[in-house]
């Protein structure tokens, strides 16, 4: 088998990775915010079972965590297809990681930003999403980059679960032509490139966030 | 008597189990210029803070015109403030930090227009059209589009006036609002207030250590000490004849340095 020969299963891997990724992003963005927040400033209750939540992601095997998505949750009346098991475990994983690191940017934050916002009358809401939110956002963002290359890396694990990924499809083709040095080092190539693009769309955003906050610098205030 | 403007009632704040204030009553008429003057950690900025909600109180009753500012009405029941009795009352207050507390992610006009856009509901023309009117009466109108940390110190604080007063507070609320600037610049923040003072109508609490223009602007000064008012009179009155020996040395201890 050449290479030519491979180039379209591995392509086709390669789109059920990206697949994964574009969905498990946004979920851990959207979770990590959310559980960030909230572990901050709700009541007890939420808090803890949020701190319950980020605590048992980030304690155990994200591998494990994808085998009782896939395979337990069935017993409890819970069927997911691979891919959405794959999802969800991976995007609550690393969710759980956007969570401190939200809370840890947001505490950075200095406490007169919080007490002129609620001088100037806004509400809590208001005081997170124009005030706090903003400010702590330049903090978070070479972190946040850092976990999206954690979150793709991990989605390799899928493999696990019969997902034909990037890595699936690697190890199916190598298994057939045993050619693994070709095989695994173009795999390797597209791994580390999807990490850079990352990198740099992240870098991109910093920069466009950091313009206003540069200038003003963080204790400016 | 006609209802004074701010009344705290007995009010008590504990830190931890400290006891900063214990049955505190000061009555604030409307219109008056009321200057606190004590040493460090006698309770100045707490009792600011504890009537612009930045710290909750422990027992009593702050009032504003007569109406609670920690409890309201809720189907005939009087219960612990909520959020939405708390911003009602927070409208009619401003307060100036020490440390400014500009928002350094917005241009100076913005800082300014953008509580009266979000809370206020103004639109954005008439809200940045008040703000330059302000920045104008602060004297900083070539600086609506510079950012916080391009400013001076004295510059940051007047900003910081405007974003007050955009709001239209009835009560201002000024916590050492000079102290964290260099000598030469204090001077041109004091003018705006002095100006507030003589043709606006607010009623104002502030707390100062320049202890000339406390004189100059207060109708009463306040002499606080662990968290009790030990002397307050007339600003003549209690600068050249203080009664207390806690005020005389308190004094005393300024003129020296
Ligand atoms: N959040 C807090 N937690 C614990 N103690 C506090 C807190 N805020 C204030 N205190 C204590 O309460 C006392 C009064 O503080 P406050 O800041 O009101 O004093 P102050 O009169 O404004 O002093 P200064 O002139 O130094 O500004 C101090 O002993 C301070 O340590
Ligand atoms: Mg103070």
């Amino acid at each position: 088998m050449t290479f030519y020969e491979m180039l379209p299963l591995l392509l086709r891997g390669l789109g059920v990775t990206l697949l994964i990724v574009l969905l498990a992003l946004p979920i851990s963005g959207l979770v990590g915010f959310l559980a960030g927040i909230t572990r901050l400033y709700a009541g007890w209750f939420l808090r803890s079972v949020v701190v319950v939540y980020i605590e048992f992601f980030r304690g155990t095997s994200v591998l494990i965590q994808l085998y009782w998505i896939y395979f337990v949750l069935p017993f409890l009346g819970v069927s997911l297809s691979a891919v959405s098991a794959g999802v969800l475990a991976i995007g609550l994983n690393i969710g759980a990681y956007v969570a401190e690191v939200v809370r840890g940017a947001l505490l950075t934050v200095p406490q007169g930003q919080s007490d002129a916002a609620v001088a100037l009358n806004f509400s809590a809401w208001q005081r997170l999403r124009y005030i706090l939110l903003p400010q702590a956002l330049a903090n978070m963002l070479p972190s946040l980059g850092n976990l999206s290359i954690e979150l793709l890396k991990a989605t390799s694990l899928v493999s696990l679960i019969t997902v034909a990924d990037l890595t699936y499809q690697a190890k199916a083709l190598a298994d057939l032509t045993l050619q693994v040095g070709l095989i695994f080092g173009t795999v390797l190539l597209i791994y580390f490139f999807l990490a850079q693009l990352l990198a740099a769309l992240f870098r991109a955003l910093e920069k466009r966030v950091g313009r206003g906050l540069k200038r003003g610098g963080l204790q400016g205030g | 008597m006609k209802q004074p403007k701010i009344r705290f009632q007995d009010v008590s704040k504990f830190f931890g189990d400290q006891p900063l204030f214990d049955g505190f009553n000061l009555d604030i008429t409307e219109q008056e210029i009321v200057t606190l003057i004590g040493p460090s950690g006698s309770g100045k900025s707490t009792l600011l803070r504890m009537l612009m909600t930045l710290e909750t109180i422990d027992g009593g009753e702050i009032f504003i015109d007569g109406e609670p500012l920690w409890h309201c009405e809720r189907r005939s029941k009087t219960v612990k403030a909520d959020e939405k009795h708390l911003r009602q009352m927070r409208a009619k207050l401003g307060m100036v930090f020490q440390h400014f507390n500009l928002f350094p992610h917005m241009s100076v006009l913005r800082n300014i227009a953008e509580a009266p856009i979000r809370v206020l509901g103004k639109s954005r023309e008439q809200a940045y059209n008040d703000a330059a009117c302000l920045l104008e009466q602060v004297g900083l109108a070539d600086k609506a589009d510079a950012f916080p940390a391009d400013l001076s110190g004295g510059q940051k604080q007047r900003v910081g006036i405007a974003r007050t007063l955009a709001m239209q507070p009835s009560v201002l609320l000024l916590d050492e609002i000079t102290s964290a600037l260099d000598p030469e610049l204090v001077d041109e923040v004091l003018d705006v207030i002095r100006q507030l003072a003589a043709t606006q109508r607010y009623t104002m609490l502030l707390v100062t250590h320049e202890m000339y223009f406390a004189r100059e602007i207060s109708d009463r000064v306040c002499f606080l000490d662990q968290g009790r008012i030990v002397e307050e009179g007339r600003p003549e009155q209690l600068f050249s004849q203080p009664q207390s020996p806690r005020t005389q040395s308190f004094l005393a201890s300024f003129l020296r340095s």
